[in-house]
C-alpha cells in the first residue's frame, strides 16, 4: 500500500511531492517515497541482481543512491522519475554483477532444466508445459554469461522490453545493442552445447 | 534455416515457457524496514558532498571589487593618471616595436643548358650494351 506524505495528504501523494519532501528534509515524504518506489526496485533488483547479493541488501543501496543522488534527477520532457530510478537500479545491479568476483556453484538443475538446455542444442522435444524447468534453465544459462550480455537478455528476452526501452535504460546505442544481443545469444549457443559435451557447465 | 536461426527460434521458445513461470510474490517489507531505509536515505544526503557554492570565492572576488571602488574613491588622481599612462603605453605599442628587415631575394638556382635532340639520339646510338630499337616503335600501353 503507497502511503502519502503527511503533511498535505491530498496533494502530496505524487511522488513528486514527495521528492521535494526528501529536498527539504522531511522524514515523512521520505519514508512515503521509499514505501512507494519499493516494489518496482525490488522487481527490478530480484531479476538482476547478482546470486551472491542479498536482495534486501541491494533494495537498500539503490535507495541510498536515489536520496544522495536526488539534486541530480531534474525533470525534463519525456524523463520521468520513474525511468531515472530504473536506470539508476539496473546500472546499480550491472555494478554488482561486474563486482561478483567469483560465481557460486550453481545447485544441479533438475531433470527438466536438464532436458529444456538439451532442446536447445539438439532435437528432443522439450518437456511441454514445464515451466519452472524452463525458467530453471533459463537462469542456470544466463548466470554464465558475463553481466551486461546477461542483463541485456533478460531485459530482451525475459522482461520481453524492445531495443529503445533498454537502449533508454541503459544509456547505450541501439545498434550497439543489437549486435551484442546477437553475441550474447551466440554464447548461449556455445554454452549449451558445451553444457550437453560435459554434462553440465558448473566450473 | 541454418543453425542459429534454430537456436534463436528454440531460445525464444524456452523463455517463452521461462516467462509463464510464476515468479515469487513480492512480501511486504518487513516492519521497520521503510523507516530505517528512509532515515539512513536522509542521513546520506545530508552526509553527501554537494555540489559545492564555493562562497570563499564568491567572497573574495566581492571584497576584491569593493577594494578596488574604494581606491578609486580615495585616490582619483593617481589612478587616473595611471589608467592614462597605461592605456597610452597600450596604444603606442605597435608603433614603438620595429618592423623586421625584409629578406634579400634569393638567387635563382644556375641551369644547365640540355643537349639537343640529335646530339642526345647519337648519344644513344653509341652505347654499346643498348639492344632496344630506338626510337621505342609505337606500342600500345599495357595497364593491369
Amino acid at each position: 500500500m503507497a502511503a502519502s506524505c503527511p503533511a498535505i495528504p491530498e496533494v502530496r501523494s505524487t511522488v513528486q511531492a514527495c521528492l521535494d519532501g526528501v529536498r527539504r528534509g522531511e522524514s515523512g515524504a521520505a519514508e512515503a517515497l521509499v514505501r512507494r518506489l519499493e516494489p518496482q526496485v525490488r522487481r527490478l533488483v530480484r531479476a538482476h541482481r547478482p546470486r551472491a547479493v542479498p536482495e534486501d541488501d541491494l533494495v537498500q543501496e539503490v535507495f541510498l543512491a536515489v536520496f544522495t543522488r536526488l539534486d541530480r534527477y531534474e525533470e525534463r520532457a519525456g524523463v520521468p522519475f520513474d525511468h531515472w530510478l530504473s536506470r539508476l537500479t539496473i546500472n546499480l545491479c550491472r555494478d554488482a554483477l561486474r563486482s561478483e568476483r567469483r560465481r557460486r556453484p550453481l545447485p544441479p538443475p533438475s531433470p527438466e532444466a536438464r532436458q529444456w538446455i538439451a532442446s536447445l542444442v539438439a532435437d528432443p522435444a522439450p518437456p511441454v508445459d514445464e515451466v519452472l524447468g524452463a525458467r530453471a534453465a533459463v537462469e542456470l544459462l544466463l548466470s554464465q554469461l558475463p553481466p551486461d550480455d546477461r542483463l541485456l537478455l533478460t531485459l530482451l528476452s525475459l522482461e520481453e522490453r524492445s531495443l529503445e526501452e533498454v537502449a533508454a535504460l541503459t544509456g547505450r546505442n541501439r545498434t550497439a545493442l543489437k549486435v551484442r544481443a546477437f553475441r550474447a545469444r551466440r554464447r548461449l549457443q556455445s554454452l549449451a552445447r558445451r553444457w550437453l559435451s560435459v554434462g553440465g557447465c558448473d566450473e | 534455416m541454418s543453425e542459429r536461426r534454430r537456436f534463436d527460434l528454440r531460445w525464444e521458445r524456452l523463455v517463452a515457457s521461462a516467462r509463464r513461470a510464476p515468479s515469487p510474490e513480492l512480501r511486504a517489507p518487513r516492519p521497520g524496514w521503510v523507516e530505517r531505509v528512509a532515515r539512513q536515505g536522509l542521513l546520506a544526503r545530508t552526509g553527501a558532498p554537494r555540489r559545492a557554492r564555493e562562497p570563499l570565492a564568491w567572497a573574495g572576488l566581492m571584497g576584491l571589487g569593493a577594494i578596488a571602488v574604494v581606491v578609486v574613491l580615495v585616490w582619483p588622481g593617481p589612478v587616473a593618471s595611471t589608467a592614462e599612462a597605461l592605456a597610452s603605453g597600450a596604444v603606442a605599442l605597435p608603433h614603438s616595436v620595429p618592423h623586421a628587415p625584409r629578406l634579400p631575394h634569393s638567387p635563382a638556382a644556375p641551369r644547365p643548358p640540355l643537349p639537343s635532340r640529335d646530339e642526345t639520339l647519337a648519344a644513344l646510338s653509341r652505347l654499346p650494351g643498348l639492344t632496344l630499337d630506338f626510337p621505342f616503335p609505337s606500342r600500345r600501353t599495357e595497364t593491369p
